[in-house]
């Protein structure tokens, strides 16, 4: 097996009753990469995280973490950490309470890192989990998150909640985390725009199915996006897959998928890179 | 399994809530024992204070039921784990509440009127000799206060895996069952029967029969129902999932 298999999902499929949240997904987690995990709401994105740290069960299918299966077994689950949106803490604890907790099962959470992330945050580690505003409530969690040193570091909706100058922050501070201390950040975020220049590959769920699964490079470059005037656009645009457009007045923007020829571009349209997150809306509207 | 972890971190949360209930016990003992030498007349008495611990210690496995299986599968620890990482937390904390209680119960028993709950039962052997006294009562307390926890645990369990309607049926349906329905059978259609033979099953569970006494009785019938309760609580823990909000 190689070195660099890290999380490996095998045709899971969770079903609620006549809803299937997962639909056969296959996928790997490799080791020391950015991940993000892109998907509308109710897309699969939760459900998937979930089964992956044994939180609830797949209907069929399996988890394997550095080749030990996942399910039910403490050694393979100690690999991983999760931050999730649901807070899985007793209501009367604080902060340090929290940090406490992890450090005795995650021996290597750093302690030091912790206080020091909550005087940049502004958070007191004083105060009881449940005082905590919307904000606040993501914040401890994402501290704690970034200061286990598992090799695998879920983040469901991390920055739910933070302001524009906390959001900025944390992606810094996972940078730094990321760059001292190399591992695999599968982060599963609405604001796609935010951490496009973030992450390494992309993985986009659509209806419990993985519809994309490669680099972010790759991705922006499997296609372009075409602007002009509807008629000049139309007519360049016949044949070619369009996965998208967007008409404004007299303009049209079109998101096409392929190789753009840029010796057979007519006058008045104009070129430019695929957006992720346009690329994201179109990709999950067709 | 990672099972020195958990229950680490498990007994060191109980320090604090055991700290509060025994200063709260040594409070109302003082309190009592004072009552008790103020009274001339010998009308004030205390005892029975086990009873109080048998409630402490079932609503500890009320409470932990979830907020342990929550914690622990936050922090990578499966629930075959955390279910047998309580059964052996409340085997530590039972048998520290028995031996203390024994102990204690019995010498201040020797010195004043107090009555533990295992003397109250089992009258005539506050006669036996004090070592006697401490073991049996030792090991009578131990096996209820184990099965107290375990009890309270699968209770927790067992409403943690129910629907709403199977929640409603049995909260409801066990009281009405045990305190209307079936009085109305014993006393209209049994005339009395049922009430005879839960009496004398009671006693015989117990161990109470005239004068002598079999505490084992007792001890055992716990046991079993401490084995039930831990089958049933981690065969429902196996299955359980965290609950989106």
């Amino acid at each position: 097996m190689s070195d660099r298999i890290g999380i490996e999902v095998k045709h899971v499929t969770k079903t609620y009753g006549a809803n299937k949240a997962l639909d056969d997904i296959s996928i790997n987690f490799q080791k020391e990469t950015i991940y993000g995990l892109l998907g509308r709401n109710g897309a699969g994105k939760t459900t998937l995280f979930n089964v992956i740290t044994n939180r609830i069960f797949p209907t069929s299918g399996e988890v394997l973490i550095d080749g030990q299966p996942a399910t039910e077994n403490d050694y393979a689950q100690e690999k991983i950490y999760m931050m999730s949106e649901q807070n899985c803490y007793p209501e009367t604890y604080s902060v340090n309470d929290v940090f406490k907790c992890t450090k005795a099962f995650y021996p290597d959470f750093d302690q030091e890192m912790a206080k020091d992330l909550c005087k940049k945050f502004n958070l007191n580690p004083k105060k009881g989990i449940s005082q905590l505003s919307t904000g606040y409530g993501s914040i401890y969690k994402l501290i704690t998150a970034l200061c286990v040193k598992a090799d695998y570091i879920l983040l469901d909706e991390p920055v739910l909640g933070l302001d524009a100058n906390h959001r900025d922050l944390f992606y810094q501070c996972l940078l730094e985390s990321y760059a001292k201390n190399p591992r695999t950040f599968i982060l599963s975020t609405h604001l796609i725009e935010e951490v496009a220049n973030l992450v390494e590959q992309v993985i986009i769920i659509k209806d419990g199915r993985v519809i994309r699964n490669e680099s972010c490079e790759e991705l922006l470059s499997s296609g372009y996006s075409v602007s002009g005037t509807i008629a000049v656009v139309d007519e360049f645009i016949r044949g070619k897959k369009v996965i998208g457009e967007t008409v404004l007045g007299g303009l049209k923007t079109v998101s096409i998928l392929g190789r753009c020829e840029k010796a057979n571009i007519p006058a008045g349209i104009e070129i430019t890179k695929l957006d992720l997150q346009k690329l994201f809306i179109d990709l999950t509207n067709c | 399994m990672k099972l020195k972890k958990t229950v680490k971190f498990s007994l060191s949360t109980y320090k604090k809530p055991l700290f509060i209930y025994y200063s709260i016990i040594i409070g109302c003992l003082l309190v009592g024992l004072l009552a008790m030498n103020l009274n001339t007349d010998h009308t004030v008495k205390i005892g029975g204070l086990e009873l109080t611990t048998i409630i402490f210690v079932f609503v500890m496995g009320l409470t932990s039921f979830r907020s342990e299986l929550y914690l622990y599968l936050q922090n990578g620890i499966s629930r075959k784990t955390a279910c047998i990482s309580y059964f052996i937390t409340a085997v530590v904390v039972t048998l520290f509440m028995a031996f203390v209680e024994s102990m204690c119960y019995t010498i201040i028993g020797k010195n004043s009127t107090f009555q533990s709950a295992f003397l109250q039962v089992y009258t005539e052997m506050s006669n036996r000799n004090f070592l006697y006294i401490v073991a049996t009562s030792f090991l009578w307390n131990f096996f209820v206060y184990f099965a107290a926890s375990i009890v309270g645990y699968c209770i927790a369990a067992l409403y943690y895996r129910m629907n709403r309607v199977l929640k409603l049926s049995v909260s409801i349906g066990v009281p009405v069952t045990f305190l209307i329905i079936l009085p109305l059978i014993d006393e209209y259609l049994a005339k009395g029967a049922i009430g005879d033979f839960a009496k004398r099953a009671a006693l015989f569970i117990v161990g109470v029969n005239g004068t002598t006494y079999h505490p084992i009785h007792w001890m055992i019938f716990c046991l079993i129902v401490t084995l039930l309760s831990e089958g049933i609580s981690y065969r429902l823990v196996k299955e359980a999932v965290i609950k989106s909000k």
